[in-house]
This record gives structure tokens, sequence and C-alpha cells, in this order.
């Protein structure tokens, strides 16, 4: 709109603004102005119809008087011509008063006044009227002038006899039109009155204006009839003012609906931020928005009429602004960001949409563009961008750090995890309401429970045991408490094992309590071993105090007998010397299986030695003492020489023999057989003894074990085996054994032959034994 | 002549103890195992048996003692221990067999000399 005005001259301008006044004032204004103006049509319009009505009637009454008046004038002269002319010459008196007269006839004017009554009687209102200033004596009293109208008609005709007078004016208080008309003198009359004896004026002449002929007519039913005609258009009127004014207010009321909404709209978008750009069909510009001139610094008037390529930045190419127009000219909406430049040159950024208005056949008229300048945001988001990019090197950095700290947190939880779960003690944690949060493999296989069974369950469903039970909810309530203990176990074999629980309070930082950790582990095999160990005392001090009895008795008779034969002395002596042997033995037993244990094993001192020699001589003297046969050796018959520690092998054969010959109570049965077998030298000792359980055969290497405790007769330190397999181990061999109750004992052990290597040592180092060597291969 | 019984299952266990008593007047005899001690307990009524505890066979020196100590004829026969088994628990099985000395080895002959003397008288 403003453009149309904004485009040319100064001397429109103040107009334009007048009229836009106007119009504006129009606008608001409307319904008072359209009221006083309808107002106005209607007093016109009531005023004309009243006008025209009153003038109807006028001119009707006019002629309807009119009429009156020549229909009696008329009958008056053809009653003189035809009546009165006519008979007067047969005697026939002509008078004013034919009352009780015969032949008599009344005069013309008598006869019309008379016409005159009776109308006047008969037509109710009306009043035809003969009259003049000079009437009869008869008539003196109803004739003459009798009022203003008569008076002024009179006087009128004296200067008009051949026009009509009239007047609208109240008679008899009705409001009445009375004509008149001039009676003019005939030259048949005019004798007459200037003969007549009671004639009041004898000069007549003929076409004097003798008398006035007066025809009243009242209007009152007439004005009635327009009133009510009038008050009928003024209802007609006012039912239709009503419709119109209602019309209109509904009218108003969606104008001014639309006119808020347009104005509203005009103001959005002359107040908008948004640059606005409004082109015709071919583009050209129509309209720019003060947003638009503020930001892009375009006057209106620089830039209507142009085409909005003057904006172009030169930031996109040509195949961009084809892509832009594309759906457009489609018909659709283009939203997009692009570059534009300002009038200054520079640049920016606008998020724009671009709309195509159709008119209602679906052409396209116009191209709406609105656009928001976000130059800034675009600035923003690309400072956003180089923060982000340096954030995500940063977390990029820190992520590889957390990841790499989470493996090791979990590295090193699933390592304490797994550390928990496979300990070989049983763990089970329990929380404060006494159920079970944790428990590892052990503890599942040492109380026959699986953790998923009695997971968050409580431990009256989890463990069995009384002891443990209440041992663990004790701990619970004296808090601080530390408590270990043994108990029994009915294990799943019948075997009561023994396990050694303890309980601890487990605390978190704040030093509160929030569970209670058990630990329990099997002390079965422990406290077997106690017992093996006290029973190797009591062993021990056996063993030692029986060589010991022999050493400290016989010396105490040697020094406090005096007459002591000399054979005597000589037989005690050898006792001491003997069981001073054997206490060294004993000893040296103990200090063996002490190394062994302590994991140092042998110092071997090797040498040659003849393996078949090294077994004759260890048998023999239990081959004596024993009955003939019991001990049978079968040697293969090649001489077979090894580097042995003589004295440990030694040892080795005689623990393992008199093991053989100790279990063997009833009959000695013993075979013992050396063969080579491949690149070993084996040696099988079996005997036909008591033999043993399995149970007893895993336990045989322990130390002190002695597989019948309670069979005080079988003596010995419970070392023998483990040494003997000790020996073995150190000259690189192997020892096993099988065993059945009640069968006998199966001990084979192989010992390596000297390799190649080892012979050409041999070769080197003892040249002389070079053919012994050879023999062994 | 009063008379000794020496039970032990060692050879030069029983000729140490024989040796030490032979310088009195005693009848000394011996058994090796306690089946052949019991035996000779019932037939000769020792007045006094020097008892080991360990010894081959199916009964102990404590079951030996015990037998005899429940065997109105053989109750009065003191019995002494003369074991190599010298712990608490040892002597207490001794008592509670019924036992009347309980000496551990190794022992000193001597000693056992004067004891056998004042219990013989």
């Amino acid at each position: 709109m403003e453009k149309t005005f904004t485009a040319n001259n100064h001397i429109i301008r103040p107009l334009a603004k007048a009229l836009t006044l106007i119009v504006h004032t129009f606008y608001q204004k409307t319904v008072l102005i359209l009221g006083v103006l309808f107002a106005v049509g209607v007093a016109s319009l009531l005023w004309y119809q009243n006008m025209l009505q009153s003038n109807l009637v006028e001119s009707t009454l006019l002629r309807d008087a009119a009429r009156y008046s020549r229909v009696i004038t008329e009958f008056r002269t053809l009653y003189t011509a035809k009546v009165v002319e006519v008979v007067r010459p047969h005697g026939i008196e002509i008078t004013h008063d034919t009352e009780g007269k015969k032949n008599a006839i009344p005069l013309p004017a008598t006869f019309t006044i008379e016409l005159g009554n009776r109308i006047t009687e008969k037509e109710s209102g009306s009043h035809v009227r003969l009259y003049s200033p000079y009437p009869f004596p008869w008539r003196s009293e109803t004739g003459g002038l009798q009022d203003d109208f008569a008076q002024d008609a009179w006087n009128f005709f004296q200067l008009n006899p051949d026009t009509s007078f009239f007047r609208f004016e109240e008679f008899e208080g009705r409001p009445s039109l009375r004509f008149a008309t001039a009676d003019l003198m005939r030259s048949s009359c005019v004798n007459c009155h200037n003969t007549d004896p009671e004639s009041p004026k004898t000069d007549w002449k003929v076409q004097d204006v003798r008398g006035v002929l007066e025809v009243m007519i009242p209007m009152d039913t007439f004005i009635a009839e327009k009133r009510a005609g009038l008050r009928r258009t003024l209802i007609l009127i006012g039912g239709m003012t009503l419709l119109g004014l209602v019309t209109l207010v509904v009218v108003k009321s969606k104008l001014r609906r639309e006119e808020k909404q347009l104005r509203q709209f005009g103001s959005i978008v002359e107040q908008t931020a948004d640059l606005v750009l409004v082109t015709d069909k071919d583009g050209v510009i129509e309209y720019i928005n003060p947003a638009f001139t503020e930001f892009t610094g375009y006057e209106p008037e620089e830039i209507i009429g142009k085409k909005p390529n003057i904006l172009k930045s030169g930031e996109h190419d040509q195949e961009f602004y084809e892509k832009l127009w594309e759906p457009i000219l489609a018909g659709r909406s283009f939203h997009g960001e692009l570059i534009n430049k300002k009038k200054n040159g520079q640049l920016y950024f606008e998020e724009k949409t671009i709309t195509p208005l159709k008119d209602s056949e679906g052409r396209i008229t116009h191209f709406v563009s609105t656009a928001k300048d976000i130059t800034g945001r675009k600035q923003a988001e690309e400072e956003l961008k180089k923060y982000q990019d340096h954030l995500e090197e940063l977390i990029e950095e820190r992520t590889k750090t957390l990841s790499v700290s989470l493996t090791e947190t979990e590295e090193a939880r699933d390592q304490i995890d797994g550390i928990l779960k496979s300990v070989a003690d049983g763990l089970v944690v329990t929380d404060l309401n006494n159920r079970v949060i944790m428990m590892n493999r052990a503890a599942e296989d040492l109380l026959g429970v699986r953790f998923s069974e009695v997971v968050n369950r409580s431990i009256d469903f989890a463990i069995k045991d009384d002891t443990l039970r209440d041992r663990i909810k004790l701990t619970l309530q004296k808090k601080t408490t530390r408590y270990s203990f043994d108990f029994e176990w009915d294990g799943e074999n019948d075997l009561a094992d023994i396990l050694r629980a303890r309980t601890s309070v487990i605390l978190d930082k704040h030093g509160r309590q929030t569970g209670i950790i058990t630990i329990f582990h099997n002390v079965t095999h422990e406290r077997e071993v106690d017992r093996m160990k006290s029973e190797f005392i009591s062993m021990a001090a056996h063993e030692l105090r029986t060589p010991l009895t022999s050493i400290r008795g016989f010396s105490e008779i040697l020094l406090t007998r005096d007459k002591l034969k000399k054979s005597d002395k000589t037989k005690y002596l050898g006792y001491i010397q003997d069981q001073s042997e054997t206490l060294s033995e004993i000893i040296s037993d103990l200090l063996d299986i002490s190394r062994i244990e302590a994991g140092k094993g042998f110092v071997l001192k090797k040498e040659k030695c003849l393996v078949g020699d090294a077994i004759k001589q260890i048998t023999k003297p239990y081959i004596e003492q024993l009955p003939k046969n019991s001990i049978r050796v079968h040697l293969p018959k090649k001489k077979i020489e090894l580097f042995l520690d003589k004295e440990k092998m030694a040892q080795a054969l005689e623990n393992l023999l008199s093991n053989a010959i100790k279990y063997s109570p009833e009959k000695v049965d013993i075979d013992i057989t050396a063969e080579i077998k491949g690149e070993y030298l084996l040696v099988i000792m079996e005997d036909k003894g008591i033999g043993m359980t399995p149970e007893q055969l895993d336990k045989i290497y322990d130390k002190f074990y002695r597989a019948d405790a309670s069979n005080t007769a079988i003596t010995g330190t419970g070392l023998g085996m483990g040494i003997a397999k000790a020996i073995i181990k150190a000259h690189e061999g192997e020892l096993w054994i099988e065993s059945e109750l009640g069968k006998g004992t199966k001990v084979s052990f192989k010992l390596p032959l000297p390799d190649k290597s080892e012979n050409v040592k041999v070769e080197k180092n003892e040249a002389n034994e070079k053919l012994v060597s050879k023999d062994l291969n | 002549m009063k008379k000794i019984l020496i039970v032990d299952d060692q050879e030069e266990v029983r000729e140490l103890v024989e040796v030490t008593l032979n310088i009195g007047d005693y009848e000394i005899s011996q058994a090796e195992n306690g089946v052949t001690a019991l035996e000779i307990a019932r037939r000769e009524l020792p007045d006094l048996i020097l008892l080991d505890v360990q010894m081959p066979g199916d009964m102990d020196g404590f079951e030996v003692c015990e037998i005899l100590k429940n065997d109105t004829e053989t109750a009065g026969i003191t019995i002494i221990m003369l074991t190599a088994m010298g712990q608490a628990i040892d002597k207490k099985k001794g008592d509670e067999a019924g036992c009347d000395g309980y000496y551990t080895k190794p022992f000193s002959p001597l000693e056992l000399m004067n004891k056998v003397e004042e219990i013989l008288g």
C-alpha cells in the first residue's frame, strides 16, 4: 500500500494523507456515518412521500372541487336555459320563494343554493354555497360574505373573474379545501337583477361578478389515510433499518476482525525482525520490510523493481540456485541456508524460506521470502565446532585413558574376582540380614550347594551346619568379634570332614558393618598330619629310646660293675656300638626327610656301582635272618654298572625291603627283580604282605605316615618310603607303588642307563673303565 | 627267692634288665611277647613283672597288665611298666591298666635295681 504513495511527488502526498485520514475515519466510524446517512435518507423519503401524498390529495380535491363547481354551474345554466326561459312565457312565476305557490319555480340562484344545501346535507362534511356581498333581503341572514375566505375570494374575483380561488384551511374545526369560482352575471339574468325591487344592487352589467360559488371538501379523511400510509412506510423502513443495522453490525464486526488480522499481519511483517521480501511471479521485487532495509542497507526505493540477484554473494554456484528454485517453481517451499551480500558488501548467512503465493486457480503470482540472519549463529557454530573438535580430541584422549583404566580396573576386578572364586579356601559373604551374597567355587564344593541356588537367600537355607550358621549370626550380633572354629562336616562320601571356619565382620570405609565374610577350609588333612606328627614324635621317641636304653643301660653297667667278665664287657660294648649306629641312622633319616621337606634334595656322591652287588649286599643280612627262600633276588646275567650314590641307594633299597618285611607279618615272601627295560634299569620288589587300601596308598609318601598306626608292633619312623622316593628321584629315576589290600604290594623304580655323552665322560675320566661302560650298552 | 618276670620284645633289653638285676637274689624269667608273658605269669606267679608296652603280636603291655590285675590269682603281682612311651597320656594308660609303677626307657640300671629292691624288700 505504502509503496504506491511513496513512489512520487510532494503534491500528492498531503492529499493522499487527507484521503487516508478520511478513509481511516470512515473505517473507524463506519456505523455512525452510515447511521446518519441512513437517517437522512429515511427522513427524506418520509418527507418526499408526505409531500407527494399531500400534492396528490390536494390535486385530487381540487379536481373534485372544480368538477363540483362546474357541474353546479352547468346545471344552473342548463336550468336557466331549458327550464326558466321555457316556462317564463307561460306565466309561471319565477320566485325565490315557491313555498305554497302554484305555477312557480325557483330562481336559478335560489335553485342552485338549494342544490348546494342538498349536497351539503347528503355529502357528509362537504358544503356548496353560493353567496355574494349583495344578498337578497330574504337571504340576508344566510348570505353575504361570512368569513375571510369569502371576502378574499370576492376580492380576488374582482380582478381575476375567470380563474378559481382556493385555500386549504380549517373550516368548522376540520381541514378542508375551499374552492371558489366566480358566479358571473349572465345576460339572461341582468335584467331581472336590475329590475327586481328587492335587488340590493341594480346596476349589474353582464359578466359582472355577481357572487361566489364555493365548494368546500373536508380533508381530514385524506390526511388520516395519508398518515396511515406514512406510518406503514415508516414501519417498513424501520424494519428494514433494523435488518440493515443487524447486517451492518455483523458485517462490521467481521470486517473489524479481518481488519485486525490484516493489521496484525501487516504490522507483523512490518515489525518482524525477519527479513521479508516479496517479488512478483517474474522475480521483480515488490516489497521489502523495514527489517530488510535496516539489515541489508537497501531502501525500498533502491530495490523495488529490481531482482533479488543483487543480493548474490557469489559464494554459491549456479547449480545451487537451480536447486533452490526447483521446488519453489514446482509450487513448494524452499527452506535452507544461504549466503547473501549486504549493500555495503558484507556477507551474511541467512536461514531462508521462499514460498510461492498462488491465486485461486493455482497460478503463482508472488514469491515471499522470509529470512533470518544467522551469521552470528554460524560464527558461534564455527566456534562451537572448533571447540567441539578440541573437546572431541580431549574426550578421545580421556576416553582412551579411561578405557585403559577401565580395562585395568576390569582386569583387576576380574583378577580379584578370579582370585576370590578360585581361592582354595571356601568363601561365603553374607549381608546384615544373613543372606548369602557371594560364594566361591570352593565354598560351593565344601558346602555342597550352588551359589545360584542360594544367592540372596538366608543362610538357614544355604548352610546345613548349625555350628557354622550360629557362629555367623553370633559374629553379626557381636559385631567386632572374630571367630575361628572347627566343625565337622558330613561330606558326601560319609566321611566327616573337619572344616575350619573363620568369620569376620566386613566394614566399609566409614567403619560401618556391611556383612560377614566367612572363610573356611578343609582341615581334615591338616588334622591328619597333626595326628601323624604327634604319632611321629612318640614314634621317634620310642625309636630313639630303644637304642638309648641299651647305650645308657650297658654303659652304666660297664661303669658301675667291677667284676664283669671280659667277654661280657666286649659284648656290652658291641651292643652300645650297634645301637649308636642305629641311632645315627635314625638321625640321618630325620635329617634327610627334613632336607627333602625343605626342598634341598640330596647331595649325591656318585660313584661306579654294580647294581647286582648292591642288591645282594642289602638283602644278605635279611636273607640270613629269615627262613630260607623268603627273599628271592633275580638279577640279569650281565653285570649292570651305574653311577650312583651307593650309600643313598642302599638306604633306599633297605627302606623298601624293611617295609616289605614289616608289612608281611605272617610270612615274608619277597621277590626282588632287576632288569634292563629300554633305556632304564627297572627294579621291582614284590611282597605278599597285607597290602594297602587305595586311601593308604594315596598317603604313602606322606611324612610320618604309617599305614597302620594302631599296630604298635610295626615300628618305624614312617619316613622310609618318602626318603626312598626322594633318593630315586635324585637319581633322575621314578618310583611307583601298586598295592592291593590283603594281597601284597609291588614297589617299582627305574633308573636311567647312562647315555652316550655320559659314556664319553666316563671314557675320558676313567679310561680304564672303558670296557665296563661298553658292557652296559 | 623272689621271682621276677621280664617282658620285652627286644632281646638286648631283656638282657640288660637281667644283667641289672642278677646281682640280687632273684629268680628271673623272660617273655618276648604278651601272650607268653601271661602264660608265664599265671604259671609261676612272679612277685614282680617288668613289662614293656610295645610288642609284636595282638597284645601290648597295657592289655597284659589289665588282664593280670583283673585276675584275682594274678592281681597281687606287682607290675612295673618299662617302656619307651614316655608321654603323659601313656602313663595315664598305665594307671588305668592298674600298673604299680611306670619307668621310661632309657633307664638307669642302678635306679631300677634300687626300685626293685625297695618293692621286693
